[in-house]
Parts: structure tokens; sequence; C-alpha cells
């Protein structure tokens, strides 16, 4: 933008500014109609940000990390937990966001095909084995500890040695 | 890495948190290390190894039940991969594995629907509505016989001697040449692929689509974390740059250009060759797709003016409408003109890729790169079936059987399937076929509006129709048959309706 060019010499408060003024800019394109306020996105929004046609331009357009902190705050927006695209995370005149009835018909949402179920916990670590039973299918002949957190180098080497083996020769 | 192996349509809960770690982690490795052939073979290995589904096979058939997702996690972070290959390998479907019984499994047709149902309802829950309308009217997989193998092999045959070189091809159409590298110095097409086209392309890929030989899908992608997308964005870019020609090996590349066939029968039955008509459905790798979808992406619109016109089957909106709309206004005006469609015979499998290099090259050299990596080396391999031990060998030819190596822990490896190299034509199931395909198509249809101006010709793809007096469209049919065998199209003049 044209105030941000030379307004600093020093560059770490010019680049502060600017991100201040394009949060600005942004909250004030939040009532009148303006150029999207994510970054590198040129699109004209004829209507202003709390309407429903940017919302949904914001929504299929750009992932909530794409957007201003002031905007996402202004809006009441927040990342869905699958594909992080921004919904309206306050709740309706139904007693539901958009964020949460988002979030169960998300196509990302692994849990989705399974609803009505007690879902397993999804977490970023893996869970932990389950005990065999009789039932159960068996365990792998020497299952070892989670090698990948505990020792990654060995969990490389591991996987080194597996590729040469499986791969074409000269794979290394 | 062709194993045949199905993977899970989703990442399960079980093996979401491991997907994502090792998937990031795969993509960065390859990010950081392309020159690595290890790299590449661990991203192509992984879905397989992880997310693979198992056969539903009966409890007496003697093979072991498939381990759990918890114990497939367990194993492959704790470093067991060979658990995980073994258990891989017992879910390949093969002929000797016997359902489980039931009279859910009745008849093979009743399987048919029920699996073409099931894929209409995936698509439909995807948001592909018409998809999922064609799965429902879709025609059945051809009967995977020798017989029906030796058909597919004469649709996509062998390269031969006299085919087109880049010589012919610039001494036979010197005047279009030299209009698509004025198209070229003209063109405001940028030299690589925009970030931001990758990650539109990445985010707007159809879901629900089939995976390529390695078994991933889009699905299994868009699930990645921050981090995994980023280093997505990061491969995909650096597969369209300057990158894939210098530091990814040629087999990284070679095994990328791979595709799955399936082969459909076509509508009307048995012909007099006892076999049907068959319909070849390729399907290449989901990283592969999205490099040839960012690139498309890229070049629509300078392609489209380019090939416009004349050729309206590359980013031209409508354009069987138009093709009509325009038709009958010129029979308007000029009421005793005639139509003439000229018919080539298995166009896209049999079009010069020299002719279409030749335009590319000089019309859109962002296309150089790809086209090298992909169609080079003797043209990318097409995957068919397993196929039995007892099977008779595969003629002599392009391709044959393979057999994938020996398990280390002495577990069953997956049948051999049949194979074959892809050496002429746009291969099947690539986005980046139509524009292959129709810039070589240019070239004849360019030369036929130049010494016959009197006439009309308009085409989406291979469909040429041409308008004009009757007394004219002999001499345009005669013309098209010598021109389209310099792009070593066939044209079938007993086929074209006048």
């Amino acid at each position: 933008m044209p105030e941000d060019a030379g307004a600093a010499a020093d560059g770490v408060r010019g680049g502060v500014d600017a991100a201040e003024a394009r949060n600005a800019a942004a909250c004030a394109t939040a009532t009148t109609p303006g150029v999207c306020p994510a970054a590198r996105c040129a699109t004209w929004l004829s209507a202003s940000l709390v309407d429903q046609p940017s919302l949904i331009h914001l929504r299929s357009a750009h992932v909530t990390s794409e957007l201003p902190a002031a905007v996402v705050a202004e809006l009441g927006l927040a990342p869905c937990r699958w594909c992080s695209r921004p919904y309206w995370a306050v709740r309706g005149r139904f007693g539901q966001s958009s964020l949460a009835s988002h979030k169960a018909q998300c196509r990302l949402n692994p849990r989705g095909r399974c609803r009505g179920r007690k879902g397993a916990e999804v977490n970023g670590a893996p869970p932990p084995p389950r005990a065999p039973t009789a039932s159960a299918a068996p365990v792998a002949p020497s299952a070892p500890a989670d090698l990948f957190a505990a020792d990654p180098s060995a969990w490389a080497l591991a996987g080194d040695a597996f590729l040469l083996r499986v791969g074409p020769a000269g794979a290394s | 890495m062709a194993s045949g192996a199905r993977t899970l349509h989703h990442v399960p809960s079980a093996l979401f948190g491991a997907w994502r770690s090792l998937g990031a982690e795969a993509l960065n490795w390859v990010r950081r290390e392309p020159q690595r052939k290890s790299a590449w073979l661990w991203f192509l290995l992984l879905p397989s190894l992880m997310l693979h589904a198992p056969v539903l096979s009966a409890a007496s058939s003697g093979v072991s039940p498939p381990l759990s997702h918890e114990v497939r996690v367990a194993a492959i972070m704790g470093g067991d991969f060979d658990a995980c290959l073994a258990d891989r390998n017992a879910s390949v479907w093969r002929p000797c594995i016997a359902r489980r019984a039931g009279a859910r499994h009745s008849t093979a047709l009743r399987d048919a629907l029920v699996a073409a149902r099931r894929r209409a309802v995936r698509l439909a829950r995807v948001g592909r509505l018409s998809a999922a309308a064609r799965a429902l009217r879709a025609d059945p997989p051809a009967p995977q016989t020798p017989a029906v193998d030796r058909k597919a092999r004469g649709l996509l045959p062998p390269a031969v001697p006299d085919l087109a070189t880049p010589a012919s091809i610039k001494a036979g159409f010197p005047a279009e040449l030299a209009r698509a590298a004025e198209h070229g110095r003209r063109s405001a097409v940028p030299a690589a692929v925009p970030c931001d086209a990758a990650v539109l392309t990445i985010r707007t890929a159809p879901g629900g689509s089939s995976p390529g030989p390695s078994g991933t899908r889009m699905e299994h992608l868009w699930v990645l974390g921050e981090e995994g997308r980023d280093a997505l964005v990061s491969v995909v870019l650096l597969l369209t740059g300057e990158t894939a020609a210098t530091r990814v090996p040629a087999v990284a590349t070679h095994a990328l250009a791979g595709a799955d066939l399936l082969l459909l029968s076509k509508p009307g039955g048995v012909r007099e060759t006892g076999l049907p008509g068959l319909r070849p459905i390729g399907m290449p790798e989901a990283l592969r797709k999205l490099d040839a979808s960012a690139l498309a992406a890229t070049v629509r619109s300078s392609a489209a003016d380019l090939l416009s016109p004349g050729q309206l089957g590359v980013g031209v909106p409508n354009a069987c409408m138009r093709i009509l709309h325009e038709l009958g206004a010129r029979f308007a005006h000029h009421p005793g003109d005639a139509v003439l469609q000229l018919y080539f015979k298995n166009a896209f499998n049999l079009v010069s890729r020299p002719a279409a290099e030749a335009v590319l090259h000089r019309a859109l050299p962002v296309l150089t790169l790809i086209f090298l990596w992909a169609y080079g080396g003797g043209g990318p391999c097409v995957f068919g079936w397993a196929v039995d031990a007892a099977a008779p060998p595969p003629p002599q030819g392009a391709g044959s059987s393979l057999s994938p190596a020996p398990p280390a822990d002495g577990s069953s490896p997956p049948l051999p399937r049949w194979w074959l190299r892809a050496e002429r034509g746009a291969q099947q199931g690539d986005p980046f076929g139509p524009l292959l395909h129709a810039a070589a198509m240019w070239l004849v249809l360019e030369r036929l509006r130049a010494d016959h101006p009197s006439v009309v010709v308009r085409a989406f793809q291979d469909d040429v129709v041409v308008v004009g007096l009757p007394a004219a469209l002999r001499g345009v049919l005669d013309a098209a048959a010598r021109l389209a065998g310099r792009i070593d199209a066939n044209l079938a003049p007993t086929k074209c309706v006048g």
C-alpha cells in the first residue's frame, strides 16, 4: 500500500506498521464493499464482509490463516478443525454456529462416515496399540514401541534399510 | 508401488495422526532431497502401506486375518515396515480368494450394481452430482481375460519407425508452427506455475476420484496438516519447474507418470470378434493430476486464444453449443451448404506426440518440462489387472507382466500385473491429454482453414465438422486424410458422415 512504502527506516517496525495498516483497512471494509482482505487476493467484494456473499467467498477461497487477525476477530470467525476454512463461530438463532454445523459435514472429517457411533478420539499422536483379544486381529510378530517419536534417527535408519530391500536396485 | 492394493477412501480415525505425521515427513523429504530415489519411493509406497483396505475373504481361506488399524500404526511407527508390507500384499485381491459366504454376494451382476450405487453415493457426498449420475449409468467393466488384454494392447499400439518426427512436422507445417511461435512471443503466460495456482488446484481438485498406482487419493492429501500442505504445494511446484528435469531421478518421474488402466465394455454388446468394444479409462497418480491441472489452469486462456476458432476443445466454455449456434447461423445465410463430419479412429491414442510438442514448445514453453518427464523415456506405463501365474504370457511387444520382488519375510507377494508402455498419443486420464491432442490436431485444422477458405471448420477435440458447398467438401475430405497422416491420425473416410 502507498502509505507503507518507506514509512519507517526500521524494517521491523515498518513490517508491523504494514500489518497494522492492513488490519485497519480490513476492518474498515468489514462494513463496506471493498477488496478481499486476504493476503494476495484481489477479488472485489461487492457486499460488506459481514454479508453472506462475502463470507461465502472467504470460506470458499481462503483458509483462516490467510485472513488478517483483526478481520477474523471482528467477524467472529474461527477455523474448521479439519479444513481450516473460516466459519462463523457465534451461535445463530437455532442454537448452533455455522462452524459447528460445518464441522459435522466437513468432507475432510474422518468421523463423518461413522456419525452416530462413538468415534475414536483423534489427536495429533497415534493411539496406543489395542490389547489383543480372542476376536481381535493378531498383533504383528514383534510390534515395537513408537520409534518414530522416541528415536527418529533409528526409525529413519530402519526405513532406509526397508527401502533398500523393497526398492529397485540403486534406489538409495 | 503399482501393487494393485486398494486404499481407503478416507483416512480413518485410528490412522489420522500417524498419517498426518508420516505424510508430511515424506513430502518434506521429497522437497528437501528431490534427487533421492528413496525419498520418492517412500512417498509413493506410504499410502498403500498405511491406508490399504483389506480384501473381504472367507475365514477358511487359509489367509491370516488383516492387521487392525491400531496394530498397523504401531508397526509402522515402530519401524516394523515388513509387517505392513506383508499385510498390504495379502490385501490385494486375487482370483483364488474365496469371498465371504452369504446371500449378500449372490451374483456378479448384483455386485456390480451395488458397487456402482456405492460409488454414486460417495460422489454425491462430495458434491459431484454429474459424476454420480455417470457412475450409475456407467458401462460395465470388460472381462479380465487374455483376449481382452490382447485387444487392449491393440488400442495402445507401440511406436513404429514410420511415425511423424520433429523434422517431418517442421517440414510439413511451417506456417502453422511460425504462427505458434509468434503466439508464444506475444503470450503473457508466466514462465512458471504461480504458487496461488498450485494452491487453488489442490483445494479445488475433485474429490472421490480414483487413485493412481500408488493408491494416493485427494482425500489423503487434503487431511495433511499445515506443514504437510505447504510441502505438498512445494512438491507440486517442483514438478512443474526445471527441477523436475534436472534433479528428480528418471525412475521417480517414470513412476509418477504411470497410470492404472480400467477397461469398460462399450454399449452394443459383443462384436463379431467375440469381444465387446473397449473404452480405456486411465487413472494417473494424484500428484501427476495436480501438476497437470495446475499447468493447465495457468495456460488455459492462452491456449484457447491460440487454438480457437478452429479447435474449441480447450478453454472455451459451452463449446458444443457455440458450434451449433454458429452452424445454425451459417445455414440460415447459406441454405445450399452441406455438413461433413470427420471421424478419426482411436484419435487420442494415436495422435503424434512430436506434433503436439512442436506446437506447445513454441506457443506455451512452460509446458515443455512436464511434457519431457511425463512422456519422455519411451512413454508412460499403464498397469492392467493382476494376471494369474497360469495365464499365457503376453505377446512380445511394448509390455509384459510385472513381477514384484518377493518380500523379505517370506510372505506371499502380490500377483504380477500386466502392463504396457503408452508409446503414442495422449495418455488416458492425463489432465494434460486434451491439450496435447488439441495442439496436434490444430495443425491439421489450421491448414484446412487456410487451404479451403470457403468452408467453415470447427472441432471439439477429434469431433470435426466442416460446412460448405457440397462440391468443396470432397476436396476437404481428401485433404483431411492426407494431412491427418502427417500427425499419425487415422481418418476413416467410410465412417465420415456427409
